[in-house]
């Protein structure tokens, strides 16, 4: 195991290793540990300077461990999520265009039966077609006539 | 054992019999930082897995201690903005795209945190162009560090280099070569196994070897330092 965190740290490492050290969670303070040695080698080999670490690592760790954490992953935007994120979206906006349609259509009918309306319905039919049809129209006499006639 | 004889701040040459080291064949490449890998552990710690981030801790943390301590002299001060930093990544992972390399990215927010924690203080961080900020990216090579050093972080700094010096200079030549190609020269593993003539599985444990065999020597003075430090 030890050859394939040497491995790690050299970036050298493939894809199936890197997941069988990391599956192996009982093991990864050693496998830190590990790095952290070579670290240090490579820095003196580098005639680096050498920084006091101490456990700088166990530090972030305990405060990252407290940062919750996201099990279906974090929100990755990238632009095929964008893509996958608008025909998601598609039907939600189809159902708002159709509650809009309906809102409208109800909007309107309660509109067209405002006094408003009417008058400028009356207004737009000529004259002599409303005196036509008054004139067809039997009035309040005339009805009781025609009644009065059609009993006889 | 063959002394190792130091021709430039980054090649070496040994003068070993079995040295398979001539100038004609040697044609240093610096190892570029492996992307993938990162990028690797990057998406899984995107998936929720911690450890995968503590491998990125441990194989940064240092660095972005060396990047800090350009900007910020207090130890602890420093200690601070690399575990602020970290967080902050961490927090921020979901968004990293994987445009720049992980690094990059990171060292960013480092240089961010410490210019924000210098204007906490009262402090006016230095402004810094992009070619400053690449040039801090890329600091590696630079040996101007300006962390405040005590008498005995010095004297402990000089034990763990002596140790390191002796333990290689005792190592079986071919583990010696090894090693310093990789991290003296920056040659990957697939350019040491021409070099050295033996396939990379050799190289891959032979590398390990050496380094096992130092980290032993190195074990009871990283205790002693640990507990001081």
């Amino acid at each position: 195991m030890n050859e394939k965190i040497s491995s790690l740290f050299d970036s050298e490492i493939n894809n199936k290793d890197v997941d069988t050290l990391l599956s192996k969670k009982s093991k990864m303070a050693g496998v830190r540990s590990s790095m952290s040695d070579y670290q240090l080698i490579s820095d003196v080999l580098k005639k680096k300077t050498i920084f006091p670490k101490g456990n700088l690592t166990d530090k972030i760790m305990t405060a990252i461990d407290k940062e919750p954490t996201q099990m279906g992953g974090f929100v990755k935007a990238n632009s095929s999520n964008t893509a996958v994120m608008s025909f998601e979206i598609l039907p939600v906006l189809a159902s708002l265009a159709v509650l809009i349609v309906i809102a409208s259509t109800a909007f309107n009918i309660e509109v067209n039966s405002t006094s408003t309306n009417q008058f400028l319905a009356k207004e737009d039919i000529p004259q002599e077609i409303i005196n036509a049809h008054h004139a067809a129209t039997a009035n309040n006499m005339n009805y009781f006539i025609q009644v009065g006639d059609s009993a006889k | 054992m063959q002394p190792l004889k130091i021709v430039s701040e980054n090649s070496t040459v040994y003068n070993s019999p079995n040295n398979k080291l001539d100038n004609s064949k040697m044609e240093i490449k610096p190892v570029n930082p492996d992307r993938a890998l990162d990028q690797k552990l990057v998406e899984k710690a995107q998936k929720g897995d911690k450890q995968a981030f503590s491998l990125l801790v441990e194989k940064y943390q240092l660095k972005l201690y060396r990047l800090i301590s350009r900007m910020v002299r207090d130890q602890s001060e420093i200690e601070d903005i690399v575990q602020d930093s970290f967080i902050k990544a961490y927090r921020a992972i979901g968004n990293f795209r994987g445009d720049s390399a992980f690094y990059t990215w990171l060292y960013r927010i480092g240089i961010n945190t410490a210019k924000n924690h210098l204007v906490s203080l009262g402090k006016r961080p230095k402004a810094m162009d992009a070619n400053e900020i690449e040039e801090m990216e890329n600091y590696e090579s630079m040996a101007e560090l300006r962390v405040s050093e005590t008498p005995e972080s010095t004297m402990m700094s000089n034990q763990i280099a002596d140790t390191v010096n002796g333990a290689i200079q005792n190592l079986p030549d071919e583990l010696r070569e090894a090693i310093s190609l990789r991290e003296i020269d920056g040659l990957c593993y697939e350019e040491i196994s021409e070099l050295m003539d033996c396939p990379i599985g050799t190289v891959r444990s032979r590398i390990f070897r050496a380094r096992e065999t130092i980290a032993e020597k190195l074990k009871p003075l990283i205790e002693t330092t640990n507990k001081r430090w």
